[in-house]
């Protein structure tokens, strides 16, 4: 943390160089944010770094009020969403409606790798909306407040995106396990 | 009702971030790359709006010095005026990085 703090200190000061730690440290997160909301690895890996490059440029705006992290990622969320905009008209907006009744869905006799690889899988078929919520929810502390001001929704609203994304990954985490998919 | 239990999808969630699982490749050397071609690109247009800028008022002072038929006398003042005034903007807006762009 406080080496972080000291990376953006020096980024502010005028040394570029210190910015490809904090890119080698958030890549992965930043990726996986993009990945969550536009479902395609090219266009997710320019969102990822046009992100970085934002954040760069806009460091000094970084007032230090949230977490770098909680910062780094509302960008990465815009960057996302601004190209899912130039896809469709309204790319938050899913019209599929949840199967009837809730699934149990049990990984627990799945090795952690092949439960993470059937998350991926899934995540990449929930509408943008669930899995971006998330993937931003599990990113660090598990936190409605930070996903709320990540993305902009209310409290409620993001308590029941994520309520309504954990049924539907239920869902489709069975159905690929049916299909042998992992 | 049960979705996945709470811990598991945690776990999971936490798991499929890694390279193997996520599908990332290192983007820090391209990231690195594209600040310092964005900032090299940025310091083309300031130099083109100090010259724009040098033209525009040197073009102004020539317009208030003119004598030309067409300009009343009582309107040279205001228009070298809106006329240094509108290439300064200009300018400043050029010097300015253009984030929206990047």
């Amino acid at each position: 943390m406080q080496e972080e703090a000291d990376c953006i200190q020096r980024v502010l000061d005028g040394d570029t160089n210190a910015f490809r730690m904090l890119v080698d440290h958030y890549q992965q997160r930043v990726y996986a944010v993009a990945i969550a909301v536009l479902k395609d690895s090219e266009l997710a890996k320019e969102a990822s770094q046009d992100a970085f490059v934002k954040a760069f440029r806009r460091i000094g705006s970084f007032r230090r009020e949230s977490s770098f992290s909680t910062w780094l990622y509302r960008i990465a969320t815009n960057e996302a969403l601004m190209r899912l905009r130039k896809r469709n008209a309204d790319p938050l907006i899913f019209s599929g409606e949840l199967p009837e009744g809730h699934q149990q869905v049990d990984m627990g006799e799945l090795p952690q790798e092949e439960a993470a690889k059937l998350v991926n899988k899934a995540l990449m078929l929930l509408p943008p909306r669930e899995s971006l919520a998330l993937r931003l929810f599990y990113l660090e502390e598990s936190d409605i407040q930070t996903v709320s001001a990540i993305t902009g929704w209310t409290g409620s609203n993001t308590k029941v995106i994520l309520h309504r994304a954990r049924q539907r990954m239920a869902v489709v985490i069975n159905e690929l396990k049916q299909n042998k998919h992992v | 009702m049960s979705n996945l239990s709470e811990e598991q999808l945690r776990l999971a969630m936490r798991c499929s971030l890694s390279h193997e699982n996520s599908g990332v490749i290192d983007m820090a050397d391209e990231v690195m790359q594209c600040i310092k071609d964005k900032r090299n690109r940025t310091a083309k247009p300031a130099l083109v709006s100090w010259l724009l800028m040098a033209v525009g008022v040197v073009l102004g002072i020539c317009l208030f010095m003119s004598n030309a038929s067409w300009l009343p006398p009582e309107w040279r003042w205001p228009a070298a005026c809106i006329f240094v005034s509108v290439v300064l903007i200009q300018a400043d807006r050029l010097t300015k990085p253009n984030t929206a762009a990047l």
